[in-house]
């Protein structure tokens, strides 16, 4: 076997490769996707509310955007392998952009178990179970837990029942901590062993809060890893493609070899912080 | 494309090839295998799973592996760096600590299920009218048992109970289901849950060995945390000197 029919059959393979995986995830992708919320989040992005949906409008659908963009500016410049390496690259950091934009979800319900502890400490049998809740929330005076209240409270003012209520606060939180603190207080309002139960539902939430104060510094290390390390991803495929730098990396087999093994560290190091995330964050929960 | 390059350029190329073809190639590989993985776990979960299904698993991935190796020592072997081009095939290390990791993550979910479980259990040992409330509340008894791990539990717990092959409450039948399921924890909790004591208190004893089962989940929660943080300050600084030293080739490198 030659020189250059080896050349051509790594180069070939490598493409090939590269390429079925790019077609496989964008395929998954496509089957996955809902269009009418896709219609809906660009039709909210550009019309009603520009500001609050404009992170996710453009992470979700300029990313790919770009990177298709440099992509083709990669081909044009005659770097084939560096190209469906960036495609390929680009398409396995999908799971990765959607586990952090999930963590921020999980960050807001982190203080539930503080929230749970104020609640069976106050006196209020006369009182339903959201106006406790709503009292202990502005006692806490935690961001996020009072926009959750606030929401809540809305629904009951605008003719929601309050079990109707508290179902839709259960149904928006996967931390389990919400269920037991609601268990807990129409219990409490049912008149039960009062004395018992708080003891041991304070006892779990101050096990439940320690830990989460524990290893929320990870979660958050590995959360900013993860955010910093995608903007790093695209820096780093912009130096690769547009830079001065450019002209050694596509310029020759073997800067755009060079240049996918970077691609490929720095891949590897994201899918490591996404798991570790993904455990930190089933940890927090 | 150049007809007759330089041989250190195309071993590049060849090296990278290869690398991405095993990267892609084990990738796809694990992909396939957890989604049928996760299909059989669906679809077995009454069923008890064979017992060399493990042994299976561990053939193909070992077959796969040694075809790979094969097919790339085959790519490569007339390059002048036949060594630096095999190396190309050792991509397969960093993917088993990628899916180490992964595997990190799913016993750390089950750890947390089996936590998440036994606490429950403790908070409701306290209820006087437990089951009034969940009864007029169903949506509340959705969301306090969407315990997916103990629903596995009880799913195959079931299935063996119609099969004949264990009985409710058995001791023996139970820590069986629970090595089945990998979860040390629960196995754990069995075996304190079920000591016999002087004074014949069987629900202290259980709240007992649930409270010591889940202080020991947490506290190994709290060392993999700093375990963790560790990892990730020594991959930024490995991250840091890759990317340092790829931006500084085009200084030395030729084109």
């Amino acid at each position: 076997m030659n020189t250059t029919t080896l050349l051509w059959l790594s180069t070939l393979s490598g493409g090939f490769a590269s390429g079925l995986a790019a077609y496989a995830t964008l395929i998954t992708m496509a089957e996955r996707m809902n269009w009418t919320h896709v219609r809906g989040a660009l039709w909210t992005a550009r019309i009603v509310k520009k500001v609050r949906s404009r992170s996710r409008a453009w992470l979700r659908y300029m990313a790919p955007i770009l990177g298709f963009g440099l992509a083709t500016k990669a081909i044009w410049d005659g770097g084939w392998i560096l190209a469906v390496g960036c495609i390929a690259v680009g398409m396995m950091c999908l799971e990765p952009l959607q586990v952090l934009l999930g963590a921020r979800k999980t960050m807001a319900d982190a203080e539930v178990a503080d929230l749970a502890l104020v609640c069976m400490a106050s006196e209020g049998r006369e009182n339903t179970i959201l106006q406790t809740l709503e009292e202990a929330s502005v006692t806490l005076n935690h961001s996020n837990i009072r926009k959750s209240m606030g929401d809540e409270l809305e629904r009951f003012y605008n003719g929601a029942t309050e079990s109707e209520t508290l179902e839709h606060l259960l149904a928006g939180h996967s931390n389990s901590d919400w269920a037991l603190l609601v268990w807990a207080l129409l219990e409490r309002k049912r008149g039960g062993s009062d004395v018992e139960l708080s003891t041991t539902l304070n006892g779990l939430m101050r096990r439940r809060l320690r830990l989460r104060k524990r290893v929320q510094p990870t979660f958050e290390v590995a959360r900013r890893s993860l955010a910093l390390a995608v903007i790093l991803g695209f820096a780093v495929a912009v130096f690769l493609i547009l830079t001065p730098a450019s002209e050694y990396y596509v310029g020759s087999m073997q800067g755009q070899a060079v240049g996918i093994l970077l691609l490929s560290a720095w891949l590897w190091t994201t899918q490591v912080w996404t798991a570790q995330l993904q455990t930190m964050g089933a940890v927090i929960e | 494309m150049n007809a007759s390059p330089d041989p250190t350029l195309w071993a590049g190329g060849v090296f990278a090839a290869t690398t991405m073809i095993a990267l892609i190639v084990l990738q796809a590989i694990g992909l396939w295998w957890h989604g049928r993985g996760a299909q059989k776990g669906v679809a077995m979960a009454c069923i008890p799973p064979r017992e060399n299904e493990n042994a299976n698993r561990w053939a193909t991935c070992a077959l796969v592996a040694f075809a790979g190796m094969v097919l790339g020592f085959l790519l490569v072997k007339d390059t002048t760096y036949l060594p630096l081009s095999v190396l190309g095939i050792l991509a397969v290390v960093p993917y088993a600590y990628v899916e180490k990791k992964h595997a990190e993550r799913k016993t750390w979910l089950t750890r947390t299920s089996v936590a998440r479980g036994l606490d429950e259990m403790q908070a409701l040992a306290a209820s006087g009218s437990a089951s009034e409330i969940l009864d007029a509340h169903p949506w509340l008894e959705r969301n306090l048992k969407r315990n997916t791990f103990f629903q596995q539990f009880d799913a195959r717990l079931a299935g063996w109970v119609g099969q004949g092959l264990a009985q409710r409450g058995s001791k023996t039948d139970l820590e069986h289901v629970a090595r089945q399921l990998q979860s040390e924890d629960l196995f754990q909790f069995l075996r304190r849950a079920y000591v016999k004591t002087q004074d014949g208190d069987a629900r202290r004893v259980f709240l007992d060995a649930a409270r010591a089962v889940v202080e020991r989940i947490h506290l190994d929660a709290e060392s993999f945390a700093l375990r963790a943080l560790a990892q990730t300050i020594w991959l930024w600084l490995g991250l840091i000197a890759v990317l340092l030293a790829a931006a500084l080739l085009p200084l030395g490198g030729s084109k």
